[in-house]
């Protein structure tokens, strides 16, 4: 392929395909763990950003032009405005531009340093993809609660991940370390096989 | 379901921003049903009897969970009361979605080209549909050759769990690249690269029916609205 | 129709290519290339449909010419209207689900009117003999069927020439029957084709000249006749398959007294009602190679997995030493090696994909270094498992189950996409680990292999043996 910033058909296909992947594996992880609510609510978005970071990092540096991130979270985005969340489209536009800001400075390709940094932000702003439906629906959520005669204690407990600062800075930090960590396997993964396997 | 029975595309499109609109604008949980209903019947008249029955029964056992929590003081331990209230208000969307990302791909590449799209952008979306069943294959695939190698052992993946992960990865996202670039090749030597408006073999212009659809979804969101406010 | 003058081609950053080719294809004539693997077949093919140098970057020099243009002046999608082309797997390819959009495709790259696509597409479906499946999704059909699909596809943009690489190579037995008249109907049409394959045997009747290439020259050329006259010395020294069509394949053997060590009672599979094989009482006798054929090629796979303990049956059982065993038990005693290479290697290097969940001695070292060098792969120890050509990874996926020291090993066409000289290795190689004692079983429709190796044949249907 000729090295130019022009998307080719091969470009485009691999985004789709790759992007595919990480979407198909973030609504997995995200169904599975509603059976649970501390899974759900804590721990699942640190877990999907870690079990992504590698594709991500190979989908970026495969490509090697700018956008690639900005049109995942843009398909991202679409998916979860389908499934009636619309005010995620628009938020995941916007995250999706602060990671291309970040990754801008380089050019087209940016190094493992920059992605690991565009990623470690991204996991900690996917935490909007568990904190926005709660916030957008939680008035109808405490009608519905209170007129089905639940007590105020069962309510408030049901969000206390979300309201105690405590329990907030845990989640916060927790996902936006596991996602620099799955940038650490990822990187390891890109020296050990894609680049010796010759396909960035 | 069956290309001549599913609803042009502008009219599915229609029908989305109708369920959003009542279901963003309204505010009864309990009569958005009235939306569903109205999905569930949209499913049926373009023959997909299979999401209609099997989300129709997932509606059912929903609206069961609601009647319990709302009527008896049910309280989940699991799949918190939460999910089910909005599982339940946004089953509309989920069902004219669902219907809207499961046009046959013809229809859709067919529109989009009509709308002057760029090939790559339209090559893209086709891809994606060819690819979830792919997908399933070839991590079924990896799981076998992981089995026969045996790297599937329980202590081997407690032990080592980001090295199993590397093991699925690998191959999984290697294979990717692989499909990937045979599509490319595939799309190149059948001149997608070609600048300039696409064709389409799926050519379909909206009809009577696509317009007795399009007002019968304004009509039953419309209808819900109104019945909303005059009980709020 | 394609004229080839000294042209040479260099991929970038590998030291792989052709040289100096000067080729004439004349109209409605058919070209067979053949070789050892890497002998350059596959990149002559990509000249002359343009993806060398367009889509594959290197060095070109001298002049491609097709129907008297020089097609260096043309943009890709205009070669594309010139020549159709076919590769190897037939699905990965497709990008609509449907076989009618599919056809369709690169009309509708084309831009052209609806209609003019309806007809040429609704023609090609009609042309191929696929209008029974004309609303079928792709994935169901049946790998010769696809081959079809996609050789349809190429056929709506009506062009001049159709360049097939390899395309056998991911095709059963009747695949491989319906392409050969796929071919012949096509020349008999006055197209022109020019092929790259390892198997030509298939070939016989429909190609006019046959070319010989070593190390990415032209170094000689046959007509079907001269091939067939060629002393098989030759033929071996050459690395290339036998030219002469089987009769069929040799008949099922009479099973010798061996004790069986692999023994099935009443196995059957559906899946979703419909019957991939019922009934199956099938006894492998150890120590010996034997084969199973059959024309039922997702039958015979499906029936390796279960075996292998990969796979569950809908009913009957297996036993191995006369005990019942179960999935688990048979995982640990029987390898199964895939003919889907993509899947199979996990690890960094092709030494430590041998080596992978064996314990690390000397003695495994060395044995791992022996095997590597006898396979043709000792210089690529270090190399990534996806780097290597397709022959080079089914050789791997071969040494990684003679390695496991597991006593039975299932090889599911083993030999698809290897060259003469390959084959011969491999076939070798089982036999003489057959006389060490292990038990080996072999689903292929390679009539070669069985010849040169197995000491049985069993013939598998759907409906028990």
């Amino acid at each position: 392929m000729k090295e130019t910033n022009k998307w080719s058909v091969r470009d485009v296909i691999t985004t789709v395909l790759l992007s595919a992947v990480l979407i198909v594996i973030q609504l997995v992880v995200n169904m599975v763990c509603m059976a649970n609510d501390f899974v759900s609510m804590v721990l699942s978005v640190g877990i999907t950003m870690f079990l992504c970071a590698p594709v991500y990092m190979l989908m970026v540096s495969r490509i090697g032009k700018r956008f690639v991130t900005l049109i995942y979270m843009t398909l991202l985005g679409v998916i979860f405005f389908l499934m009636g969340n619309w005010f995620l489209l628009p938020y995941f536009i916007v995250t999706g531009a602060i990671c291309e800001a970040i990754l801008w400075k380089r050019g087209a390709c940016g190094g493992p340093k920059r992605m690991t940094a565009a990623w470690t932000v991204a996991s900690l702003l996917y935490n909007g993809v568990n904190l926005l439906p709660i916030w957008f629906f939680w008035d109808t959520y405490y009608d519905f609660a209170l007129a089905s005669g639940m007590e105020q204690s069962y309510i408030d407990s049901y969000v206390r991940y979300y309201t105690s600062s405590g329990w907030l800075a845990f989640i916060l930090l927790f996902t936006t370390l596991m996602g620099f960590l799955g940038c650490m396997v990822g990187s390891r993964l890109i020296r050990r096989h894609f680049q010796k396997a010759g396909v960035l | 379901m069956r290309a001549d029975a599913s609803f042009a595309v502008p009219v599915k499109l229609w029908a989305l921003l109708c369920v959003f609109a009542g279901v963003t604008i309204g505010g009864n949980m309990l009569l958005t049903c009235i939306l569903t209903g109205g999905a569930l019947l949209y499913l049926v008249l373009q023959r997909n009897f299979r999401l209609a029955a099997s989300y129709g029964c997932f509606y059912l056992l929903l609206a069961l969970l609601l009647y319990g929590i709302r009527f008896h003081g049910l309280r989940m331990p699991v799949f918190s009361e939460f999910y089910v209230l909005m599982f339940w208000n946004l089953s509309p969307i989920f069902l004219v979605s669902w219907d809207l990302i499961t046009t046959p791909p013809g229809m859709l590449s067919a529109f989009l080209s009509r709308l002057r799209m760029p090939t790559p952008f339209i090559l893209g979306l086709l891809v994606v549909f060819r690819f979830f069943p792919t997908m399933r294959t070839e991590l079924k695939g990896v799981g076998r050759s992981m089995k026969n190698r045996g790297l599937t052992a329980a202590g081997q993946l407690l032990a080592h769990p980001v090295q199993s992960m590397e093991y699925v990865l690998v191959p999984l996202l290697l294979r990717v690249l692989q499909l990937a670039d045979q599509l490319s090749v595939s799309a190149f030597a059948r001149g997608a690269e070609r600048p300039g408006v696409r064709g389409s073999y799926y050519e379909k212009r909206a009809g009577t029916r696509d317009h007795i659809a399009a007002a019968a979804c304004a009509i039953v969101t419309a209808s819900y609205l109104v019945l909303e406010r005059s009980m709020a | 129709m394609i004229e080839l003058t000294h042209a040479s081609f260099q991929y970038e950053n590998s030291d792989r290519g052709v040289r100096d080719i000067s080729l004439s294809v004349k109209s409605g004539e058919c070209v067979v290339l053949m070789g050892l693997s890497g002998c350059g077949k596959t990149t002559v093919t990509r000249l002359v449909n343009g993806l060398a140098p367009s889509y594959y970057p290197g060095v070109f020099s001298g002049s491609v010419r097709i129907d008297g243009k020089d097609i260096s002046r043309l943009s890709t999608w205009e070669i594309g209207r010139l020549v159709g082309s076919v590769f190897q797997d037939p699905k990965s390819q497709f990008f609509s689900s449907e076989l009618a959009g599919e056809v369709a495709f690169p009309c509708e790259n084309y831009g052209l009117s609806a209609r003019e696509i309806r007809e040429r597409t609704d023609a090609a479906i009609e042309a191929l003999k696929l209008s029974r499946l004309k609303d079928r999704a792709v994935n169901v059909l049946s790998s010769g069927e696809k081959q079809r699909a996609a050789i349809a596809s190429v056929y709506a943009m009506k062009p001049k020439a159709f360049v097939c690489d390899e395309p056998t190579a991911n095709l059963d037995a009747a695949g491989t029957r319906q392409l050969t008249q796929t071919l012949r109907q096509l020349k008999e049409q006055g197209f022109t084709l020019l092929l790259a394959e390892h198997r030509i045997d298939w070939l016989m009747g429909i190609t006019d000249r046959f070319l010989y290439l070593r190390d990415g020259r032209i170094a000689a050329e046959y007509t079907p006749e001269d091939l067939l006259l060629l002393p098989e010395k030759d033929i071996l020294h050459m690395g290339l398959r036998s030219p002469h069509e089987g009769k069929c394949l040799p008949a099922p053997s009479v099973l010798d007294e061996s004790p069986a060590v692999l023994k099935t009672a009443g196995l059957s599979k559906r899946i979703s009602k419909e019957v991939i094989f019922e009934d199956i009482s099938l006894s492998v006798p150890k120590g010996k190679v034997t084969a199973i054929t059959g024309q039922n090629g997702a039958g015979k796979t499906t029936l390796a997995q279960i075996l292998c303990g990969l796979a569950r049956q809908t009913r009957g059982h297996i036993l191995i030493d006369g005990k019942k065993a179960r999935a688990a038990v048979r995982r640990r005693e029987i390898y199964y090696c895939g003919n889907d290479t993509s899947t199979q290697f996990f690890t960094a290097s092709v030494a430590e994909e041998l080596l992978l969940n064996t314990e690390l001695t000397e003695e495994s070292k060395d044995r791992a270094r022996h095997l590597l060098k006898e396979f043709g792969l000792y210089e690529y120890r270090d190399t990534h498992p996806s780097t290597l050509s397709g022959g080079q990874k089914q050789r791997l996926a071969i040494a990684c189950a003679i390695f496991s020291g597991r006593g039975i090993l299932i090889l599911d066409e083993p030999t698809s996409g290897l060259d003469g000289q390959n084959m011969r290795l491999i076939a070798e190689r089982l036999r003489s680990e057959a006389r060490n004692g292990r038990t080996i079983l072999v689903i292929t429709h390679d009539r070669e292999l069985i010849e040169s190796c197995c000491d049985n044949v069993v013939e598998v249907e759907k409906r028990s043996l």
